[in-house]
């Protein structure tokens, strides 16, 4: 990415795509074709894009080793739902209030640990996320184990989607940016982006902070899903699943971690068939991804509807039109 | 030029995906010689154990109930089992399956609490009973009309044992050790608190542990200071057997006492002759020989192998009760069905008579057991 | 005092545990830089191979003991092979996923095999205390804490003194220098991962002894706990994993006793992020510069 070839692909495709497939969903939403099953399978898909494409963010784009995400999450969650449940406000606004909670501690907790480096830098983020995990089990307004509920079921799909598209958005137009070019500076060289000027502290804070923001807007739409939420929802497990969707996708790879994301949302689904070997079939799978497609999916590129359109056109003509 | 590939088949992915959402909505609707009910549960996962056990217990009554004629005149009942994983994300997309592509008329489970609490909201929503095998908290009926459970509730079981402890036993000096990270356990921990202060006894010391946890000295040697005449541990028999091995290596001579989590032949197995002279409250004493329990003993170990941990025992009473539900009813209908369900009494299972009260909790004896001589003991029955 | 003392050696049992786990994790990142999460697991193979030789074999403690070595050593090579291999070129954190594919396999076969049912671990040592000035000491926590120092004796021995330990060295220190040297440095990484695994699967017999209760998902939280250790006292260095551990195992036993056990973890990662703030290489790892 540094000498960036793929620059111009970038250019409205990845947007394109997205607005494709939302618009042939929708049409098939609106038309109320789509069983409860489905749409909340979507909802899922696009809480978890919001997640992936966030951590992108830090992991792939500014390469910052990040093991902590589901704890930004769940104190986007904890804070939507509480002023929520205690406020009354509405749902957009304890979307933010959650968000820019998780931003602040992202910021907080950003400015110390990100003098760690690599593996190390993992494991600081990974043992943020469990003290926050553990400081919610133990504060008496969160409950504690006991979980949260009562809280508004208002997510919709429609939101969901919104809030994915912003992310995606947000992400795309800030790679196009002298911020972005900053950011991919760092994770490629950190010393020579700092010798080149870059303050790579603020933007290795500003990464951390956007990317928490993301994670406790999805946590946010979690808990306003689901209605009821416990620490057991945001163990290190859920750090683990939203990494794995980023690397399967393809470090820095925007498009990537959307399908990414997609396919390991539907695979558990798709082989409940198989009962008690389901678990053990998703791990196989996964190795095996990773053997084959070691740069993940899509490696660095983005999917690009021209070269997509491109092979349609060499495969007949008529696709085309 | 390789990566196109690669690009077909993602694109023809994406697009099978909207394609498979959009058509492919399991229109298949057979005839109704079978009722379809749903099982929801940890089959993997760290609750799996309960999960599986609860599983194999509904399909234990299944059997035995398709064996012996079927419901509603013949017909067969069939158990389409989904695995949550304890997660609540997948409860929720499971019970959306289950209702909307099975067309179940009710369902047994969910086995945890965080995906009861979900799913009872849902039920409720889709006007679906279900029954949870398993799920004690005390608000989990509360979250809607449609959800009832089979075992006792935290603040049902506890107190019977709180009463015991001070009027039978004479004691006033209780410590607590409990699992902070597990629900079921906090609500013990806290009713048992309650009681036992009510009537006049002190709890001298209060201690946690979190899931997973291995070594329980730290905790013990605390407890073992203040003094107490009895520790009331609410947790699961492996923990339970841990804590109580390493509270006699301690020299720890208090009296240990116990929810129905304790109920397992692997709690002697493991804690052998350290497990003596404790007392935990239960549905059932093997001890009690009612043909009932004799007999889906004997079943789940021919068909499993294994002995059922509490878990079996009440997976197996759930589907029973929807079962009878489903005759009472006379109907497929769900609303009756659920309507049905409240109004069981004297139905009698495995782990009890059942009637409900006004929260769909079950109104059952409490057993108050004893292990002597590796074995478990009757003591008493009290209907709270 | 007295209860000083005992949460002491209380803490020093489960730490010694800590650090045999510990010094797989150190000499696999030593050796080739992969945070290998798939140890837990390995850990908790070892516990099962352990349980199955005593109960169902009936094997004498030691025969179990050293089954339980080899054939963890055993799956830890052929993991290594199969699935780490073929991505030595790749970025770490590729690998790093496919040991968590690798984790999460074995924990799900395990589930299948063996069931989730928790397994009690069969008492081969009396559990009987004995009284040192006020302090019980139980007949397990002596053997665990003997045969996890010999262990750390004799891996020391074998890394610093053997042909063999030489050339693990080197090709920690670097990979490509020892190649040229003429050390067959797949076969050394291979060895790694089979000390590091037979270590971890000597752990999990230790933890049946003294807390004899095994199951399929046991692996995942010492094993996360051991790789902080790994961490806190320097990862890549061996007396580091062995200190890191110890640490870790008093750390836990005295914020359980005067603080409050619900709050340990948290207390135990808060330390970890301190140290890793004020001294970034661990306690006794090297810091070392990166070269512009």
């Amino acid at each position: 990415m540094t000498n960036n070839p793929n620059k111009k692909n970038l250019d409205g495709y990845v947007t394109l795509i997205a607005v494709v497939v939302l618009v042939l969903l929708n049409v098939v939403l609106l038309a109320g074709k789509m069983p409860t099953y489905y749409t909340g399978i979507l909802r899922f898909m696009g809480i978890n894009i919001i997640l992936a494409v966030s951590l992108n963010l830090i992991n792939g784009i500014t390469g910052q080793f990040s093991l902590g995400h589901a704890g930004f999450m769940a104190v986007g969650a904890y804070v939507s739902a509480l002023v929520s449940i205690h406020l009354g406000w509405p749902l957009v606004f304890a979307l933010l209030a959650g968000a820019v909670a998780a931003s602040l501690l992202g910021i907080l907790i950003g400015l110390p640990t990100l003098r760690l480096r690599g593996d190390y830098l993992a494991i600081a983020t990974l043992g943020l996320g469990e003290i926050i995990r553990v400081v919610i089990l133990n504060l008496d307004i969160t409950k504690g184990a006991r979980g949260l509920g009562g809280i508004p079921r208002t997510t919709t799909v429609y939101l969901v989607e919104l809030f994915a598209i912003i992310t995606i958005l947000f992400t795309v137009n800030l790679m196009r940016s002298t911020h972005g070019r900053a950011l991919l500076s760092i994770r490629e060289d950190e010393i020579a982006a700092e010798a080149m000027g870059i303050n790579t502290t603020f933007y290795k804070v500003f990464a951390f902070s956007a990317g928490a923001f993301f994670a406790g807007i999805a946590g946010g739409l979690f808990a306003h899903s689901m209605g009821y939420i416990a620490p057991a929802n945001f163990e290190f497990m859920r750090s683990i699943e939203i990494l794995v969707m980023v690397v399967l996708g393809g470090l820095g790879s925007i498009t990537g971690s959307v399908i990414a994301t997609v396919v390991l949302t539907i695979l558990p689904e798709a082989l409940r068939g198989f009962a008690q070997y389901r678990m053990v079939l998703y791990s196989a799978m996964l190795i095996a991804i990773m053997l084959f497609r070691p740069s993940g999916l899509m490696g660095t590129r983005e999917l690009d509807v021209r070269q997509v359109l491109g092979i349609f056109k060499t495969g007949g003509e008529k696709d085309a039109s | 030029m390789k990566s196109k590939g690669l690009l077909v088949a993602i694109a023809i992915l994406a697009i099978a995906v909207v394609v498979y959402f959009a058509f492919f909505t399991g229109k298949g609707e057979e005839e109704s010689d079978v009722i379809k009910i749903g099982f929801i549960g940890p089959l993997t996962g760290p609750a799996a154990s309960y999960g599986i056990n609860a599983r194999n217990g509904a399909l234990i009554a299944v059997e035995q109930i398709n064996a012996a004629g079927g419901v509603l005149d013949g017909k067969k009942l069939q158990l389409i089992v989904e695995d949550d994983k304890g997660d609540t994300t997948e409860a929720t997309n499971v019970f959306n399956k289950l209702v909307e592509q099975d067309k179940v008329v009710a369902i047994v489970g969910p086995v945890t609490t965080g995906p009861t609490t979900v799913v009872a909201r849902l039920a409720g929503e889709e006007r679906i009973p279900i029954v949870s095998p398993t799920a004690t908290g005390d608000d989990i009926t509360k979250v809607s009309d449609f959800v009832a459970r089979v075992c006792f509730y935290d603040s049902y079981q506890a107190p019977v044992m709180a009463v015991f402890a001070v009027e039978k036993l004479g004691y006033t000096r209780a410590a607590i050790l409990y699992d902070n990270s597990n629900d079921y356990s906090i609500g013990l921990a806290n009713a048992f608190a309650l009681r036992f202060t009510e009537l006049g006894g002190t709890i001298v010391a209060k201690e946690a542990f979190t899931e997973g946890d291995q070594d329980f000295n730290a905790q013990l040697t605390n407890i073992a200071a203040a003094n107490p005449e009895v520790v009331y541990v609410p947790a699961y028999y492996s923990d339970d057997a841990q804590i109580l091995l390493q509270a006699r290596q301690l020299g720890m001579t208090a009296v240990f006492m116990g929810g129905d989590g304790w109920d397992s032949d692997e709690l002697v197995k493991a804690a052998g002759s350290a497990a003596e002279g404790s007392y935990f409250t239960t549905h059932y004493s093997s001890s009690d020989e009612s043909e009932q329990v004799l007999e889906f003993l004997k079943t789940y170990k021919q068909k499993y192998n294994t002995e059922p941990n509490f878990a079996g025992p009440l997976g197996y009473d759930a589907a029973f009760l929807i079962a009878n539900a489903i005759d009472e009813a006379g109907s497929t209908d769900p609303v009756k069905i659920n309507k049905a369900i409240l109004e069981t009494e004297g139905l009698v299972g495995v782990t009890g008579e059942f009637s409900f009260d006004e929260n769909r909790n079950p109104l059952k004896e409490v057993i108050i057991s004893t292990v002597k001589d590796g074995k478990f003991v009757l003591v008493d029955k009290v209907r709270p | 005092m007295g209860i000083l003392l005992q949460q002491i050696v209380n803490g020093i049992a489960l730490g010694s545990i800590y650090a045999l786990i510990a010094l797989g994790y150190t000499m696999v990142y030593g050796i080739i830089r992969l945070i290998n999460f798939a140890h837990g697991e390995i850990y908790m193979i070892g516990a099962f191979v352990g349980y199955f030789a005593l109960t169902a074999f009936g094997l004498p403690f030691w025969v179990s003991l050293l089954l339980a070595m080899v054939i963890p050593a055993l799956l830890g090579v052929l993991i290594e092979r199969v699935a780490y291999r073929p991505l030595r070129s790749s970025p770490s954190i590729t690998v790093l996923i496919t040991a968590i594919g690798v984790s999460l396999l074995l924990q799900n076969l395990a589930m299948l095999w063996f069931s989730p049912d928790p397994k009690t671990f069969p008492q081969i040592f009396t559990r009987a205390p004995f009284n040192i000035g006020g302090v019980r000491i139980t007949f397990p926590q002596v053997i665990v804490l003997a045969t996890s120092v010999l262990l750390m004796i004799g891996l020391n021995f074998m890394v610093q003194k053997t042909k063999i330990g030489k050339a693990m060295r080197a090709v920690s220190q670097d990979k490509e220098a020892a190649k040229l040297m003429g050390i067959d440095t797949d076969r050394i990484i291979s060895f790694t991962f089979a000390i590091g695994s037979a270590l971890a699967g000597a752990a999990g017999v230790m933890v049946g002894i003294i807390y004899p209760r095994i199951q399929p998902l046991m692996g995942t939280m010492p094993g996360l706990k051991a790789f902080v250790a790994a961490v806190f006292g320097g990862i890549g260095s061996i007396p580091g994993a062995m200190l890191g551990g110890v640490i870790m195992g008093l750390t836990e036993s005295l914020v359980t006793a005067y603080i409050s056990s619900t709050w340990r973890d948290a207390i135990a990662f808060s330390l970890l992020i301190i140290i890793l703030l004020v001294k970034p290489a661990g306690i006794l790892g090297k810091s070392t510069r990166e070269k512009v």
